[in-house]
C-alpha cells in the first residue's frame, strides 16, 4: 500500500523525484553580471535589488550574500520585505516555512487540533496549495474526523491536477475508509497513470488487498521489465512478487522480489521482510536499518527474529510515521501485551490508534486485553460485551474466546475461563493458527500461574511446545515467547510463595 | 561577461565609434556603459549620437567580432547576423505602426570604422530617454504607489501595443523600461528577445527568451506549449506581474519564489517535467505571496493591485491572466488590464491629490 506522510516529507521522498529525469544540462542566460555591472556605475538602489534578484535566481549565492550585506547597510531606503528578503539569504534558510504537518504524538492529541487550525486557515490564504488541503487532510484522519479528511483531499486532487504524490495520498485515505475501487479509480485518474510506476505498483496492491488482481498487471509486468533495479519501481516489482507469490508462483515471486530489493523504498523492503518469510527462504533484505524510514521492515524483521523489545521499538516508530494505519498499532499492542507484559503501553497505544480505527475489531480486543490484565475489569467487560461475537469460522473467533477466557479468569471463574481458553485453543489448532495457538497457551498458563496452579501453567507450556511440527525459525520465534512466559510464571511463583 | 570578454568588446571596432558621423548627420559622442548589451552571440555597445539642431539620440552598435571567437564562428557570425536584422525588423515596424509605448528607432544602418570586413559596424538609433527604471528608483523610499501605477499602466499599454501586432516581448525587466523627463512618461525597449507570431524568431529556440528572472515558471522549467499564446504572450503578463511585485517590494518575483522552493525543486536542478513539480512550485508561489501581501497592505489601491499581481503571476500559465475567460484567446489579453490599471492609477492620482490638499 501505498504511504502517506505529510507534504513536508513528500519532499525528500522518492516518488517525488522526476520519473524521467532529463540529462541535459540547463543553461540560464546570465543577467547577473550585467546588472550588477549597471549597480556599480548607477549606484540606485533599484539597480542593487535588480541585482539581488538575478543573484538568487541564477543561484550565485556568493554574489547574493554579498548584495543582501549591502542592502542591509542601505536599509533605509530598502522596503522591508527587501531587507527580509537580505535577511533570509543571509541566514541561508526559507524566509516561512512550507505547509508542514503536525508530528503525531500518541499522548498530546491537542497539537493535531492545533494543526487543522493550522492548516483550515491556511486553506484560506492559500487555496490553490495541494499539499495545505493534503495535510488538512492527513490532520483531520488522526482525530478520526474521516468525512473531513475526504473533503479535504477530494480538494487538493483537483487543485493539484491529480498529482501523483497527491494521487497516492488520497488512495491511502480510500483505502482507509474502505472505499477501494474509490482508491483504484482516483489512481487511474492521474495523470500518465499507465506509465507510472509508483501509480501502477499501488494499484496492483490496492487489489490485492480486496482479494483481487489489477486489470493493469500486464502494462505493470511490462513496465517493470523496462526498468529493473530502480528504485522508482521497487514498490511495482514487490507489488508483482507479492501477485506471483498469491498466485503460487513462488519462483516468479523470489525472481521479482530480488530484483526490486536493488535498490528499495522502506515500503518494498517491509514487503521484503514479509515475502522472505512467505518464502520460507532466508531474509533477502541484507540490512533493514540502511533505508531510511524503513520502520515496518525493522518491526517485522525483529520480530521473525524474537527480539521483541526492538520489534515494539520499530512498531512504534512504524506508528508514528503511519498514525491513521492500524497495522503498527496491531503489532504494538500485541507485542508490547503478550511478550513484554506492559499493559499500560498496550492500552495507551491501542487508544490512539482507535481514534482514527474506530470500529477496528482486532484493536479493540487488544485494548480489552490490556484493561483485563490491568484489573480495570468494568471497561473490559463492557467493552467485550458491545464487541461483535466473530462467526465460527472466522480466524478471530478463537481470539474472542480467548479474551473471554481471560475476563472469566480476572472476573474469578477459573473453570469458565478455562473452558473457553481450551475452546480457543482447540479452534486455533483446527485452523492450523499456530501463533494463536501459542498465545492462547500463553495467557492461559499465565492466569492458571496468577491463582496458583503452576504445575497446570506448566503442562499447558509443554503441551502447546510438543504439539505440531514446526521449522526452525518458527520454532526459534516460538523458543523466545515461551522463555518469556517461563520467566513470568516462574516470578508469578516467587511472588505468590513470599 | 568576464575580463578577457571585456577585454576583447573594448577593443572591437563597435567599442571604436567615439567621434564618427553616420551617413545621415548624426555625430557619434561619448560610450553609455550602461547601454551595452548583448544580441545573440554578440555584444552590443551604447553610445549618445547628437543631430544637426543639438538632439540627443541613442545609439546601438553591433559587435559582430566577437561571433567570431565562438567555436563555431560561421554559425555564430550568422546567428548575430539575424539577431541583428531581427531586432532591426521589429523596431522598425513598431516605429512605423507609431507604437507609443515602445521607444522609438530613428534610424539603423553601417557607420564605417576601417576597411575591414567586421570594420563596417552595424547600429541603430533610437530616440533618447533619461534611464531606465532602475536608475529612477535612487531610493525605494521614494517610489509612490501613484508612481509606479503610472509606470505599470503605461507598460502595460506597450504590451497592448506589441500584442495587437502579435509580438510578445519576453524581456518585460526593470533594465528594459526606460524612463523620460515627462514625469509620467515610460516605454519599453529592448526587442531582441521578442517573439513574433507564426515566424521562427532568433530566440525562439531558447529555453528561456529573456532574462531569468522575469521568465514564468512553465518557461524555466522547460515546459513547452504548442499555443503560441500560452508560450508567449502568458509569459509577458507574467513579466508584468513580477515588475509590479519588483515596484512594490524591491524584489523580482522569482527572487522570492526562488527562496521558497525545497531543496532540489528549482529550474535549474530539477530534471522533470514542469507537471511533476508544480504542487511544489504552486506551494513556493503561495508562500511568496503570502511573504510580500504586508507590502501591498497600504490601502484598498495596493491590494487591488496585489489581487492583479496574483492573476499574472499565476504559476499555471493554463491559469493565469483572466480566469473566468479561461482556454479562450481573451484569457491572455492584456487589454483588462490596461483599464484595471488606468483605474488604480486614477484613483491613486486622486488620492495623492487629497492628500495634498489635507
Amino acid at each position: 500500500m501505498p504511504r502517506w506522510r505529510p507534504s513536508d516529507r513528500l519532499q525528500d521522498s522518492p516518488e517525488a523525484r522526476p520519473l524521467r529525469p532529463r540529462n541535459d544540462r540547463v543553461t540560464v542566460a546570465h543577467w547577473f553580471d550585467t546588472a550588477y555591472a549597471d549597480w556599480l556605475q548607477l549606484k540606485s538602489m533599484g539597480a542593487l535589488a535588480d541585482a539581488f534578484s538575478a543573484a538568487i535566481v541564477e543561484d550565485r549565492s556568493k554574489e547574493a550574500s554579498m548584495l543582501a550585506r549591502e542592502i542591509m547597510r542601505q536599509r533605509g531606503q530598502a522596503t522591508p520585505t527587501l531587507q527580509k528578503l537580505a535577511e533570509a539569504v543571509l541566514d541561508k534558510g526559507r524566509p516561512e516555512g512550507g505547509a508542514g504537518g503536525a508530528r503525531p504524538d500518541l499522548k498530546r492529541i491537542e497539537v493535531v487540533r492545533q494543526a487543522i487550525a493550522f492548516f483550515k486557515k491556511k486553506t484560506a490564504i492559500q487555496p490553490r496549495n495541494a499539499f495545505v488541503w493534503h495535510d488538512l487532510s492527513y490532520n483531520y484522519l488522526m482525530l478520526g474526523e474521516a468525512e473531513k479528511a475526504e473533503r479535504a483531499m477530494a480538494t487538493a486532487l483537483a487543485v493539484s491536477g491529480h498529482h501523483r504524490l497527491i494521487t497516492r495520498s488520497a488512495s491511502r485515505l480510500y483505502i482507509h475508509v474502505r472505499q477501494p475501487e474509490k482508491a483504484l479509480s482516483t489512481l487511474t485518474l492521474s495523470r500518465g497513470f499507465i506509465g507510472d510506476p509508483w501509480l501502477l505498483s499501488a494499484h496492483v496492491a490496492i487489489s490485492q488487498g480486496s482479494d483481487k488482481s489489477s486489470k493493469f498487471l500486464k502494462q505493470a509486468s511490462a513496465l517493470f521489465e523496462t526498468q529493473p533495479g530502480r528504485i522508482e519501481s521497487s514498490e511495482l516489482g514487490m507489488a508483482l512478487a507479492t501477485e506471483a507469490f498469491l498466485n503460487g508462483r513462488a519462483k516468479v515471486a523470489k525472481k521479482l522480489a530480488k530484483s526490486a530489493l536493488i535498490d528499495p523504498t522502506e515500503n518494498s523492503l517491509a514487503q521484503g521482510v514479509w515475502i522472505s518469510r512467505k518464502l520460507n527462504i532466508d531474509s533477502m533484505v541484507a540490512d533493514v536499518s540502511a533505508t531510511k524510514d524503513a520502520y515496518e521492515a525493522q518491526a517485522f524483521d525483529a520480530y521473525y527474529r524474537g527480539e521483541w523489545k526492538s520489534s515494539l521499538e520499530s512498531a512504534l516508530a512504524w506508528l508514528r510515521d503511519q498514525p491513521f494505519s492500524s497495522r503498527p498499532a496491531l503489532l504494538a499492542t500485541f507485542m508490547a501485551a503478550t511478550f513484554l507484559r506492559d499493559f499500560a503501553l498496550s492500552e495507551e497505544i491501542a487508544r490512539f490508534s482507535l481514534r482514527t480505527n474506530t470500529d477496528d475489531w482486532m484493536l479493540t480486543n487488544n485494548l480489552i486485553v490490556a484493561l483485563a490484565e490491568q484489573d480495570k475489569l468494568q471497561e473490559a467487560t463492557e467493552l467485550f460485551t458491545n464487541l461483535r461475537v466473530p462467526g465460527t469460522k472466522n480466524r478471530e473467533y478463537a481470539t474472542w474466546l480467548a479474551t473471554g477466557g481471560l475476563i472469566r479468569f480476572r472476573s474469578g471463574d477459573a473453570e469458565g475461563g478455562r473452558a473457553l481458553y481450551g475452546q480457543s485453543i482447540e479452534k486455533s489448532q483446527e485452523s492450523g493458527d499456530r501463533t494463536s495457538e501459542l498465545v492462547g497457551a500463553l495467557y492461559q498458563s499465565l492466569e492458571e500461574a496468577r491463582i496458583g496452579e503452576t504445575e497446570r501453567a506448566a503442562k499447558l507450556l509443554m503441551d502447546v511446545r510438543d504439539h505440531g511440527s514446526l521449522d526452525s525459525r518458527r520454532s526459534k520465534d516460538e523458543s523466545a515467547a515461551l522463555d518469556v512466559l517461563n520467566n513470568e510464571i516462574h516470578s508469578l511463583t516467587v511472588r505468590r510463595r513470599s | 561577461m568576464n575580463a578577457a570578454q571585456l577585454d576583447d568588446q573594448e577593443k572591437a571596432p563597435a567599442a571604436l565609434l567615439a567621434g564618427l558621423v553616420t551617413d545621415s548627420g548624426w555625430k557619434i559622442a561619448e560610450r553609455v556603459k550602461r547601454l551595452d548589451g548583448q544580441t545573440g552571440s554578440a555584444f552590443s555597445v551604447g553610445y549618445f549620437a547628437v543631430g544637426d539642431e543639438g538632439q540627443i539620440a541613442f545609439l546601438k552598435a553591433l559587435d559582430f567580432s566577437s561571433a567570431l571567437k565562438d567555436e563555431n564562428p560561421v554559425a555564430a557570425l550568422d546567428l548575430a547576423v539575424q539577431a541583428y536584422k531581427y531586432e532591426e525588423e521589429m523596431v522598425m515596424l513598431c516605429s512605423n505602426r507609431k507604437m507609443t509605448r515602445i521607444v522609438r528607432a530613428l534610424e539603423s544602418g553601417y557607420i564605417r570604422v576601417d576597411s575591414t570586413t567586421l570594420g563596417r559596424v552595424p547600429y541603430l538609433l533610437f530616440e533618447p530617454a533619461e534611464g531606465d527604471v532602475r536608475k529612477a528608483i535612487a531610493s525605494f523610499n521614494v517610489v509612490t504607489l501613484e508612481w509606479s501605477l503610472s509606470l505599470l499602466h503605461e507598460v502595460a499599454v506597450g504590451l497592448q501595443q506589441l500584442h495587437q501586432e502579435n509580438i510578445a516581448h519576453q524581456d518585460l525587466k526593470p533594465s528594459n523600461v526606460l524612463t523620460f523627463p515627462e514625469r509620467a512618461l515610460f516605454k519599453l525597449t529592448d526587442l531582441g528577445c521578442s517573439s513574433q507570431r507564426g515566424r521562427n524568431c532568433p530566440r525562439d529556440h531558447k529555453r528561456v527568451a529573456g532574462g531569468w528572472s522575469v521568465a514564468p515558471p512553465e518557461l524555466t522549467y522547460g515546459e513547452v506549449s504548442e499555443d503560441w499564446l500560452v508560450r508567449r504572450v502568458a509569459a509577458d503578463l507574467y513579466a508584468l506581474g513580477s515588475l509590479a511585485v519588483f515596484l512594490v517590494t524591491g524584489a523580482s518575483m522569482n527572487a522570492i519564489v526562488r527562496h521558497h522552493l525545497p531543496e532540489g525543486k528549482d529550474a535549474i536542478s530539477w530534471r522533470g517535467t514542469f507537471r511533476e513539480v508544480l504542487p511544489f512550485v504552486r506551494q513556493a508561489y503561495e508562500d511568496a505571496f503570502e511573504f510580500i501581501s504586508p507590502s501591498f497592505e497600504i490601502g484598498p489601491i495596493a491590494q487591488e493591485l496585489f489581487r492583479i499581481v496574483r492573476e499574472l503571476c499565476e504559476p499555471d500559465p493554463l491559469l493565469r491572466g483572466y480566469r473566468a475567460r479561461a482556454a479562450t484567446y481573451q484569457q491572455y489579453s492584456i487589454q483588462r488590464y490596461v483599464s484595471r490599471l488606468a483605474n488604480l492609477r486614477a484613483q491613486a492620482r486622486y488620492a495623492a491629490r487629497t492628500i495634498l490638499r489635507a
